[in-house]
């Protein structure tokens, strides 16, 4: 870093912003270090609010693996929110990373986390505030590297053009083999990004997009993806994984907020993976194998980790917490911190069919929350199609106990647009949210408790890279809309309460999670239109994309509503995540028949992941 | 059990944080240093500390205080010692005793704050003489008027305001010192349940009175006060007509 950058002053601005806090950098846990010539100065930048990204574990991971390295400080970033961002604008002062009010401009790496497509406008925005210049090919020697990670990037094309680097898979280990990569190659005479780039790509996991180009077809479709005479060969295009999660870092301390947060507590990992198998769902693909963390290794973990926060709640991470092999010892061992120590307990995502009613007694005993339960679909054909195994029997028998066991509030998930999905379907999701209206009622009233409230949301269908959905089309907005009402027309007794997200939003969602190359023109310009923090309903504007796609020449029609054949070139075809496309396509076959296939752990359905990417081959 | 009565700072960056957050601040920091807390009962049981006034965002403090009660009794040098550990820069444990639990709590015993409010002004060109005579004057006013919201009654759709004379809340005030553009008044408040007046509203009041004095002296420019920095000395009670800190005062 260069001695001329001068810390950004911020004294004067923060009584002037909600929430100080957010940009105060000096939270518990946090890293602070004295500053030399050789430190590679790294950026984590979350691109939303402080709130959001302070509860992201994947930052708190790699925050702590990177600051226990000693020539390497990590600083936080997150996207000001819009008090904080007019007045830097209006001083005209960079945005600078919370440690220690560094601009971004003079760090090495700014490193982003693509977790959501609608957060890709801040993405530019946190660029354009710390004057760094957008797109790769505009920024000099001096500019940082970008690089970007995180579940989006398993489909990084429409953001490809403004990333130096992307991170395919897990990061614990790249991301420290990067950097040590760039602290060897930049002591030589005459360095030069480039060289580093070069260099970089022969990591496995790591995707230099600059070194790919792309051919398409006269009606839009891929024609070809190919290496360029800058690349130095393919070996990256590969996700990385951790094989075995008790030897991987794990912090045994977390950065502690001084304001609320989305999770402002401990969080255990309990795995990586899911081996259930939802057609729709991402991250059930992306994260295989599935890899379990031992029970001795948590209980240390959840030991270590109260004992350096101080927090007084604990919660389980994971896709599908009850899935744990260990998970009533695991919950038993909590429950005891509990009655030590007055550590509350959270236990989110548990699934309904394997939930017993001595797990919900023991958690009860704890702290009793709300219950949450994802059908996601309403007649069993469709949760058959989606391979979603759950029987509404499973659903009514767990809303009964939990009625009887005095719970009054329970939460419905649904999705609306899925593959094959018809009126009646839609209608299966009143009929069901009805029958368990019935379970409360047909207790008597003695054994319930008063106050029912039964929250129904659904959310609409979006296809995703590497599912086997990622061919199907997504519904249009009408139709969105008009299944929406259906709904909203048939749901209305008192105790039910229908929530449901805005069409428009799943729609750029939908075009930027399968998009292509080009896509990166029209993000540029609906940012340049004004687009930022899209996830956010009060900022969201569709008008504004709708043009950008238009001005761009682009159609949200080709990406997002469009049926893909099996045999057409897709932007993430080039990566290997381990699951094979003749897998997904063999379940979306399955799907168009209504057939299910069972999970992992009954049986392996030969996905492929075992062979490539874990060692000990055969079944998972 | 026992209860521990403490006195801290809360200085620097931590007079960002509000009150709210410091209440959990304060369990997590406790937790941290393994401090043998007693809890409430119950289903959400936390720990029993009360704090005395809550501090408004942006003001520094040298006179917070907590009562806590403990499962057993450890030395004070040692619980402040090893909190301060766990403390983050800017609150510091600086004084505290063990009270009888039946004394009266914190919020009850508060009648009086004190203050040092340092002040920059756009046209800062007066001279010293005419500002304390601005200060004697404005202290001399029969009343000073705020308008304070009424307390919102059930189902009452808007808010009613009322007018209330602080003129008796205003105990003190002096100009300290002069450094440079940097005018320091001390102020000694009423606070608590018997009266209440903010240093910032004493301030706003103050710069309301300065404009009328201002259009009399006919200036070009208008008065206009630039920055307010505002720190808390220390929380008071009166015990036999002498003001007592709340650790003396027990
Ligand atoms: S290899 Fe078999 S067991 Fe492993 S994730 Fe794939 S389908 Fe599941």
């Amino acid at each position: 870093m260069s001695d001329q950058i001068k810390e950004v002053k911020i004294d004067d601005l923060l009584m002037k912003v909600e929430k100080p806090a957010r940009y105060l950098g000096n939270e518990m846990n946090s890293a602070h270090k004295e500053i030399n010539e050789d430190m590679v100065r790294f950026a984590f930048a979350f691109p939303d609010t402080y709130e959001i990204g302070m509860s992201h574990l994947g930052m708190q991971i790699l925050y702590h693996l990177l600051n226990e390295q000693q020539d390497i400080f990590c600083e936080r970033v997150f996207s000001p929110n819009t008090d904080m961002e007019n007045l830097l604008r209006r001083e005209e002062r960079p945005l600078f990373a919370l440690e220690t009010k560094t601009p971004l401009k003079a760090f090495d790496f700014i490193g982003f986390t693509l977790q959501y497509e609608l957060s890709y406008t801040n993405i530019l925005n946190i660029l354009d505030m710390g004057e760094i210049p957008l797109f790769q090919k505009d920024r000099e020697e001096e500019d940082p590297i970008i690089i970007l990670g995180g579940p989006c990037s398993y489909n990084p094309e429409p953001i490809a053009d403004f990333a130096d680097i992307i991170v395919l898979g897990e990061g614990e280990e790249i991301i420290l083999e990067v950097i040590n990569l760039y602290k060897k190659i930049k002591q030589k005479p005459n360095y030069q990004k480039a060289d580093f780039l070069l260099a970089a790509s022969e990591i496995e996991g790591i995707y230099v997009p600059s070194h790919f180009a792309v051919d398409y077809h006269a009606d839009g479709r891929i024609k070809e993806v190919r290496s360029t005479e800058k690349s130095g060969g393919e070996q990256g295009l590969k996700k990385r994984i951790i094989e075995d999660l008790d030897k991987a870092y794990y912090p045994d301390k977390i950065l502690v907020p001084y304001i609320d947060t989305v999770h402002n507590r401990v969080v255990l990992e309990i795995f990586r993976g899911c081996i259930r198998g939802c057609r729709f769902c991402q991250a059930g693909m992306i994260y295989r194998p599935v890899r379990e963390r031992s029970l001795e290794k948590l209980q240390t973990m959840a030991h270590d980790l109260l004992q350096n926060t101080g927090y007084e709640e604990i919660s389980l991470a994971s896709l599908s917490s009850s899935d744990y092999t260990e998970i009533e010892a695991l919950i038993h061992h909590l429950i005891e911190i509990n009655q030590k120590d007055h550590i509350g307990v959270s236990l989110p995502s548990l699934r309904l069919d394997n939930f017993s009613k001595e797990l919900i007694e023991e958690i009860q005993k704890v702290r009793k929350t709300g219950l949450t339960f994802a059908p996601e679909a309403g007649t069993q054909r469709l949760r058959d199609v989606i391979n979603k195994n759950i029987r509404e029997e499973d659903l009514l028998n767990s809303a009964k106990e939990a009625f009887e066991m005095g719970y009054n509030n329970i939460k419905l998930y649904f999705m609306i647009g899925l593959p094959t999905e018809t009126d009646e379907d839609i209608l299966g999701i009143k009929e069901l949210v009805y029958k368990v209206l019935n379970q409360y009622h047909s207790l008597p009233k003695e054994k319930r408790a008063g106050g029912l409230k039964i929250t129904v949301s659904t959310s609409t269908f979006v296809p995703k890279a590497f599912t086997p959905f990622q061919w199907e089309e997504q519904i249009s907005l009408e139709e969105i809309h008009r299944r929406q009402s259906i709904l909203k027309e048939s749901l209305t007794h008192r105790s039910i309460n229908y929530n449901y997200h805005d069409g428009k939003t799943s729609v750029v969602e939908g075009a930027f999670a399968r998009g292509d190359r080009r896509l990166s023109k029209v993000l540029y310009k609906a940012y340049s239109l004004g687009c930022k923090f899209d996830g956010w309903g009060d900022h969201f504007d569709y008008q504004k994309w709708v043009k950008a796609f238009e001005e761009e020449d682009s159609s949200l029609d080709f990406y997002s509503h469009r049926k893909r054949s099996y045999d057409e070139i897709l932007p993430w075809d080039h990566f290997d995540i381990g699951v094979n496309k003749s897998y997904l396509m063999q379940e979306n076959n399955k799907a168009k028949i209504e057939e299910v296939t069972p999970d992992c752990r009954l049986n392996c359905s030969a996905c492929g992941i075992n062979q490539k990417f874990t060692s000990r081959g055969g079944v998972c | 059990m026992a209860m521990l009565r403490g006195k801290f700072s809360k200085t620097g960056d931590m007079k960002y944080i509000s009150h709210l957050d410091l209440v959990r601040l304060f369990h997590r920091v406790l937790r941290r240093a393994g401090i043998n807390i007693a809890y409430t009962q119950g289903f959400n049981p936390h720990p029993i500390i009360s704090f005395a006034t809550a501090l408004s965002l942006g003001v520094e403090s040298y006179g917070e205080y907590f009562d806590l009660k403990l499962n057993e009794e450890m030395s004070f040098t040692e619980f402040q010692q090893s909190v301060n550990q766990h403390m983050p820069r800017g609150i510091k444990i600086l004084d505290g005793k063990y009270i009888d639990s039946k004394e009266d709590s914190l919020m009850s015993m508060v009648e009086y704050s004190d203050y040092l409010i340092a002040v920059e002004f756009i046209d800062e060109n007066w001279d010293r003489e005419l500002f304390e005579q601005w200060v004697a004057g404005f202290l001399e006013e029969e009343r000073i008027m705020i308008t304070r919201k009424k307390k919102k009654k059930r189902r009452q759709r808007h808010q009613e305001y009322k007018e209330v004379d602080v003129r008796p809340l205003i105990k003190e005030l002096t100009l300290e010192s002069v450094r440079g553009e940097k005018w320091s008044l001390y102020t000694l408040l009423t606070t608590g349940s018997k009266g209440n007046l903010k240093p910032e509203d004493l301030i706003k009041l103050f710069e309301k009175y300065l404009k009328n004095q201002e259009q009399n002296r006919e200036k070009e420019n208008p008065i206009e006060i630039t920055s307010v920095e505002i720190t808390r000395k220390d929380l008071y009670q009166e015990v036999n007509g002498a003001m007592k800190n709340l650790i003396d005062a027990v």
